[in-house]
This record gives structure tokens, sequence and C-alpha cells, in this order.
């Protein structure tokens, strides 16, 4: 599971460097994250702009990476591709996460608040 | 990754009506590689880009929920059989296995999703049947003998 993670100011931006979070890796995306969001800022985006296809098993890791930020800290998904955000919308994910179609977007969004 | 998979035309026109059957390992792995390689083939048969996208997710779940249920345990990997038709305006797929029975021999019912907005509440699981009942319809199960027989028609948008 390749990820990257840069900071920008008061925002931890992690960029999944794969096409896919199914089930053959979700649970390496969940430990992942589990190390790179120990001390995350209050604002932090997770670009999926790379990643074609989601599926159940990967929503699982994706919410679970939620649970895991430190108490006050917000999760935004930035440049969700289709197949990726129709999964997040028709679960009713869509309403604990911000979603936003672009990094910029994010980037100005509710994690910077 | 060709050793995990077998596949064989029912029918060969370059349109619909087309007919394909897979036999993969019940593996994590086995499941992407065929997934991979039905859309391809479906590709070649000019479904939209949405289409493919919902027949992937709706195969991975149902897929997935073999490997993970039907197969929990089993002291080795068993194998999944999968027809599917493609008639232009759906695609009907037959999907067999002998591993262990759906509980209660009935097919989970899935629970509707709801909106949350407290992260700690949240559930990390469980999505698979709420999304395949959302983007299938006639979904049937039955046991016969030692083997799952699951079927389900997935409709097609147009274009």
């Amino acid at each position: 599971m390749k990820l990257s993670t840069r900071t920008e100011g008061q925002l931890q931006i992690i960029s999944v460097m794969e096409d896919r979070i199914d089930a053959a890796v979700a649970r390496a995306f969940k430990e992942a994250m589990r190390d790179m969001v120990e001390h995350a800022p209050p604002g932090v985006i997770l670009d999926l702009g790379q990643v074609s296809f989601i599926d159940s098993s990967g929503l699982g890791a994706v919410v679970a990476t939620l649970k895991l930020l430190p108490p006050g800290s917000k999760l935004s998904l930035a440049g969700l591709t289709p197949a990726v955000d129709r999964v997040f919308r028709l679960t009713r994910m869509d309403s604990v996460f911000s979603l936003f179609p672009t990094m910029d977007a994010a980037m100005a969004g509710p994690a910077t608040a | 990754m060709s050793a995990l998979y077998r596949h064989s035309d029912a029918v060969k026109p370059a349109s619909a009506p087309y007919g394909f059957e897979v036999t993969l390992e019940a593996s994590p792995d086995a499941v992407c590689a065929a997934l991979g390689h039905i859309r391809a083939e479906l590709a070649r048969h000019r479904l939209s880009k949405e289409n493919l996208e919902v027949i992937e997710l709706v195969m991975a779940e149902t897929l997935n929920n073999v490997v993970e249920h039907a197969y929990a345990g089993a002291p080795q990997t068993g194998l999944i059989g999968v027809r599917g038709t493609y008639s232009g305006e759906d695609l009907r797929l037959r999907i067999t296995d002998i591993g262990k029975p759906m509980p209660g021999f009935t097919l989970p019912a899935g629970k509707p999703f709801k909106r949350h907005e407290i992260a700690d509440v949240l559930p990390e699981g469980g999505f698979g049947w709420g999304l395949i009942r959302l983007l299938s319809c006639d979904l049937a199960y039955s046991r016969m003998g030692d083997m799952n027989l699951l079927t389900l028609r997935i409709p097609l948008a147009a274009g």
C-alpha cells in the first residue's frame, strides 16, 4: 500500500498512490493509515485522485481511519473519481466526510476551518 | 495472475448478447484479477464507464462475500464459479461456490443506509449487501446439495 504524506500549514495531506482500495488491500491500508495519522493536526485531507475503485472493504478502511484520528481532527476526502464518489454517496457516508472534487477545493474547505 | 482464474466464452459475438464464464480461486487477489479480466472483456462490448463501474462493484461485493464468509476457515482455497450474460439492457450473474451455506439459508437483508453525524458510532463493515441490493434486482439464493447458488440482475443505464 503506497501512501505519501505532506504537511501544508495546519493541514496534513495524505495521497493514496494506488488505483484500488479493495478487499485485497483494505487491511494494509488501515495499518498504514494508523501510523500516519497518529499525530495528525486538526485538518487531514485524504487525496483519492488516483483511486479508480473502492469496494465495501475499502470503504470500511476509510471509515476506520476517521476513528483513528486524534480527537478534534477532521478528515476531508479530495479528488473523488466517479466510482469512488458513488460508493460514498450510496452508503450515505457523504454525511460524515466532507467530499471535495479537487484538492484545491478541499484545502479551502471545512478541514481548514 | 493467470493461474488464479480460468475463462471461457459461452458465446462470442462482438456485441450483446454476450456471455462469459470464469472460475476463480476464493482469495482477494484472485477476485481482483478476475474483476480486471471481466471488466476488460465487457469494455470490448461498448458498455459505458458508469455501467462497467457498477458491474465491477456488485461483482466485487458478491465475490468477496463468498471469500470472506462461505469459505471462511476452509482448510484449503475454494473455487467460485461466475457466469454472466449481458443482454444490452442488463447483466445477469450466476455465482456458485461449495462453501458454507448462507446463515439461515437466506440472503442477508443488508441494512438500509442512514445518515450519520457522529464518527464514533459509524460502522466499519456490513456495507456489502446494502450496496448489492441498491444496485441489482431479482436477487435469489438457493442451496443445492453442497452448492450455494446466487443469481441476480444488474439493470444498466442507457448509453
